[in-house]
């Protein structure tokens, strides 16, 4: 069902979606994954979910707390918040932030259309209109001309630009918003530099900072419980130090040598911030790192002051008040151990946010220098303090390139050396590098999964990703070769978690993946018993 | 927010089942789930894990990792798949009537 | 037109221009600082353009220089400009239309460069053999830039009227847009081949300008053809066509703005963190007095910020 969709229909018959997901007009995948009816159906909503919850997209539902009005007068009072929050967005006071790069991108796109074709999500879904970068810009470029300029109404109606801003036009907004990865391939792509991933950014933005609109798990749930009481994840100070107690004495045994996490060491030269999911979820990723900072003799320590224990920012999807909050909070921590450096764990975002789009909200002392997990890793492995045997690594290796970490820091080559040196099976996959596709689950849609959000993402946002990682894979598909799918960032593990039950990848390719700390920990001569364990224990 | 029944109540879930007031929890609302997941007999060994999973996230505020559940219950994964249909992370804590982990989990 | 109203025209459109192009640049300029928000590739990190690499990808950055290439950004913005690379690589079916469009554009305004010069050489009354070969320049410069650029504009419209994925998305000032310079093309080719010496014209007829002489004139096509460009030259400023101007900001001053803070930055930043916030969220906590500081920083213990 492809009705050609037009930028004024965002405007009308709100109560029912514009469009939905039909798998067979998604872009194929290849064997075994090629049988629609040998794949998960797509979950719709219940009954009473479609009478509860505002779903008037595209049938799926990111945020079911969105606030049903009773009354029109309630409706209005939501529409003309939105526009109070349009002009703050273009107040130098409210928004010195972005303000430029907005207003540049609000201005100046030609709409040529070039950027669709490197949306990952806009090709998957089939070239579904919805999910073209421009539909979603050129909507909120009409409403930002029409109401936050002078003289706009009367343009709009000349110029045959006019949308009607109501009830339906921001609720659409407000979900299409979250259909975006922030991935920036379609920056890439634009010829004047307009930014699509910026605009949808600054729409979340507009919803957040004004109306409190935001999904549960990025704000409520999410940096909101993060500044309380240390993570998004709930984790606790004392929970976070038992945990990794547990873990040092588990793979102490696991290993052979003695692993041991440092806390709060004042004047230690490094801060390591990992992500408090990985602890949970992904333990042997944290645990390498100590290992190999301890084999390499590296004075390092974790915080477990809130919420120096949890590197996340979810602040960088969707508010720059929450951005600023979690950053700051983080140089603080870094100040007063009085370390030298700040590193990261493995996460793209986190990286993001603390070395490059916070930088500028760290003023004074607390601009402590902060380095990147892939050059800190470099050094040590090359640094020969560590003696390694590549052939520990013996299986087929690709690459993941989180978009935060290479695309928008440049960081590329790093964990390429320490691959082909650690990985004598290593296998770039087609496009890597900056020109990489995004897992799906970035700007921080991994860890959003209200309703049937997860079903969206593994089918349409993920989609070429998948597709990606067989073809890189392409020369040995079989489930009786077991690969190793690199993937540096803990947002893209956790939508790799989801792409690969869904797919059953583990099970029908023999497909894993991983983050980096244990190819090189597997690598290592001195643990004797494999670190990677294929997911069997 | 969405409401469930399970055995004979109406409770507060998210989109996903969960519940929302734990301390409304009861043993019977645990078997209730299971039967939703086609697990008819709610076992020993499923109650060990049950017990264990909402004892940890009373005192901790999160639920354990599953290197600890295993290593406190004595079963190993495919043991876990095998209690529990959808999964410890799924089915072990919405029958132990703790909220859905938020966060990167 | 009598002579004194070409001089008026001329100048007015050319002031215009200028003053609208230079009102909108400043505004751009004045836009306050922001937060940091670059793109990979970066070409001014030296070695590393091969693969878009930059200075974060080197061991603790922070005590060595910063390693810039100054030629590097030039470079990559004349491809750009001039082979529209961007295009080529992610829209090929629209790159031959819009070069053949763009490249209009520029010998167009090669033309008018020779033109002058050609102005000048007449009133220094250089021998014909040296002004004959710019008279010649122009002429090829002229015929090769009204036929593509024609060509170029009739193709744009074409393709934004015909094809699904563009239509839904234009407005009436796309087209008009594109009619105009269609039309500025058109005139240009039509003064071409029914002038006898097209070159000569053009050149005397900026030498009158120039000489602030009241006798100028131009015969009805080129007449035409100057009359639809003046016209241009007013409106091209008040639209999006000056990305030309624009491009330089959105390349330079933010996805190729990746400088670590310096002195200047800091007190900036100062200022603009000193702003009060009026966000009603009630995560905010905004009061309309209450700054970026205030609202995003929580005391510590251990030392003030600077």
């Amino acid at each position: 069902m492809k009705k050609k969709l037009k930028l004024t229909d965002i405007a009308k018959d709100g109560d029912r979606p514009l469009t939905e997901i039909n798998l067979d007009e998604l872009v194929p995948l290849p064997p075994p994954y090629d049988k629609i009816e040998e794949l998960p159906a797509f979950k719709q909503l219940t009954p009473d979910q479609q009478e509860r919850l505002i779903c008037n997209l595209d049938g799926v539902v990111s945020y079911a707390a969105l606030p049903k009005p009773k009354t029109k007068k309630e409706e209005k009072r939501y529409v003309e918040q939105f526009v109070s929050g349009l002009k703050k967005l273009l107040s130098k006071e409210n928004n010195w932030t972005f303000l430029q790069p907005l207003l540049l991108s609000i201005d100046y796109c030609a709409q040529c259309q070039t950027c669709c074709d490197a949306c990952p999500i806009y090709l998957a879904s089939g070239k579904n209109e919805i999910y073209r970068p421009t539909y979603r810009s050129e909507v909120f470029r009409r409403l930002v001309k029409k109401y936050g300029r002078p003289g706009g109404k009367l343009w709009a109606k000349l110029n045959g630009e006019d949308i009607e801003l109501n009830w339906a036009t921001i609720t659409r907004l407000y979900e299409l918003s979250y259909r975006c990865n922030l991935c920036r391939r379609c920056t890439l792509s634009c010829p004047m530099g307009v930014d699509n991933a910026l605009i949808a950014r600054e729409i979340r933005k507009l919803f957040s900072q004004e109306l409190g609109w935001a999904p549960k798990e990025l704000h409520e749930k999410g940096t909101m419980l993060q500044l309380e009481v240390g993570s998004p994840t709930g984790l606790r100070p004392h929970v976070a130090i038992d945990n990794f107690k547990f873990l040092d004495e588990e793979f102490s045994e696991a290993t052979g040598i003695k692993v041991s996490t440092p806390w709060d060491k004042k004047g230690a030269d490094v801060l390591f911030i990992h992500s408090a999911g990985d602890i949970i979820s992904f333990p042997e990723g944290p645990i390498s790192f100590s290992i190999l900072l301890n084999a390499a003799g590296i004075s390092w320590t974790l915080s477990s002051e809130i919420p120096g224990y949890d590197g996340v920012n979810y602040g960088v999807f969707y508010d720059d008040v929450q951005l600023a909050k979690v950053a700051i909070r983080h140089a603080q921590i870094g100040r007063k151990l009085g370390v030298k450096k700040i590193v990261m764990g493995e996460c793209g975002h986190q990286h993001k946010a603390l070395l490059t789009v916070a930088d500028r909200v760290l003023t004074g002392d607390l601009d402590i220098p902060r380095e990147n997990v892939m050059t800190f890793l470099e050094n040590i492995v090359f640094s020969g303090k560590i003696k390694f045997d590549p052939s520990k690594n013996d299986f087929p290796v690709t690459l993941h390139d989180p978009c935060n970490l290479v695309r928008n820091l440049g960081v590329v080559e790093p964990q390429r050396r320490i691959l082909r040196y650690l990985c004598p099976q290593f296998r770039e996959m087609t496009p890597h590098g900056i020109d990489n596709y995004c897992c799906g689950g970035g700007g921080g849609l991994s860890v959003m999964s209200d309703v049937n959000f997860t079903d969206w993402k593994a089918h349409v946002a993920g989609r070429l990703k998948l597709k990606q990682i067989l073809e890189a894979f392409a020369d040995q598909p079989g489930p009786e070769v077991k690969k190793y799918m690199c993937a540096p960032c803990l947002n893209c593990k956790l939508q790799f978690r989801d792409l690969f039950e869904y797919y059953r990848v583990k099970e029908k390719s023999g497909i894993i993946f991983g983050g980096l700390g244990e190819l090189a920990v597997n690598a290592m001569a001195i643990i004797k018993k494999p670190f990677i364990t294929w997911g069997e224990r | 927010m969405a409401q469930m029944e399970l055995a004979g109540n109406m409770y507060e879930v998210d989109e996903n089942g969960f519940m929302q007031e734990t301390a409304r929890w009861t043993e019977d609302v645990a078997r209730a789930y299971a039967a939703k997941e086609g697990v008819n007999e709610v076992t020993e060994d499923h109650w060990t894990a049950v017990n264990y999973l909402r004892s940890y996230y009373l005192e901790n505020g999160i639920c354990p990792m599953i290197r600890r559940l295993i290593k406190v219950t004595g079963f190993n994964l495919s043991r876990l798949y095998e209690l529990f249909p959808e999964g410890p992370a799924q089915s072990a804590c919405k029958w132990a009537g703790v909220p859905k982990p938020t966060g990167c989990v | 037109m009598s002579g004194i109203v070409w001089h008026i025209f001329v100048f007015a459109a050319i002031l215009i221009f200028l003053i609208v192009a230079t009102y909108r640049t400043l505004a751009i300029i004045r836009l306050p600082i922001h937060l940091r928000w670059e793109l990979a590739p970066i070409p001014h990190e030296k070695g590393k353009q091969r693969y878009g690499g930059s200075y974060l990808e080197d061991y603790e950055w922070w005590k060595k220089p910063q390693r810039r290439s100054w030629i590097a950004p030039i470079i990559y913005m004349v491809i750009e400009i001039f082979l529209l690379r961007a295009i080529w690589r992610h829209n090929r079916a629209l790159w031959p239309l819009t070069l053949a469009f763009h490249t209009g554009i520029y010998l167009i305004v090669g033309m008018l460069f020779f033109s002058l010069v050609s102005a000048v050489l007449i009133i220094a009354e250089v021998p014909p053999s040296v002004l004959n070969v710019f008279l010649a320049i122009v002429s090829v410069l002229a015929a090769a830039g009204y036929l593509l650029g024609g060509l170029g504009a009739i193709s744009l419209i074409l393709k934004r009227a015909l094809d699904s994925g563009l239509r839904s998305f234009n407005t009436f000032s796309k087209y008009f847009n594109l009619v105009f310079l269609g039309a500025l093309f058109t005139s240009g080719a039509y003064a071409w081949f029914s002038l006898g010496d097209f070159a000569s014209e053009m050149s005397l007829f900026i030498k009158g300008l120039i000489t602030l002489d009241a006798g100028i004139a131009a015969s009805f096509p080129l007449s035409l053809h100057i009359v639809i460009s003046l016209l241009f030259l007013i409106y091209l400023p008040f639209t999006d066509m000056i990305h030309f101007i624009a491009k330089y900001f959105t390349y330079h001053e933010v996805r190729w703005d990746d400088r670590p803070q310096d002195e200047r930055m800091k007190k900036e930043l100062r200022r603009l963190l000193s702003q009060p916030v009026s966000w009603s969220a009630p995560h905010v906590k905004a009061d309309g007095k209450k700054n970026w500081i205030d609202l995003t920083t929580k005391k510590t213990n251990d030392e003030k910020e600077a």
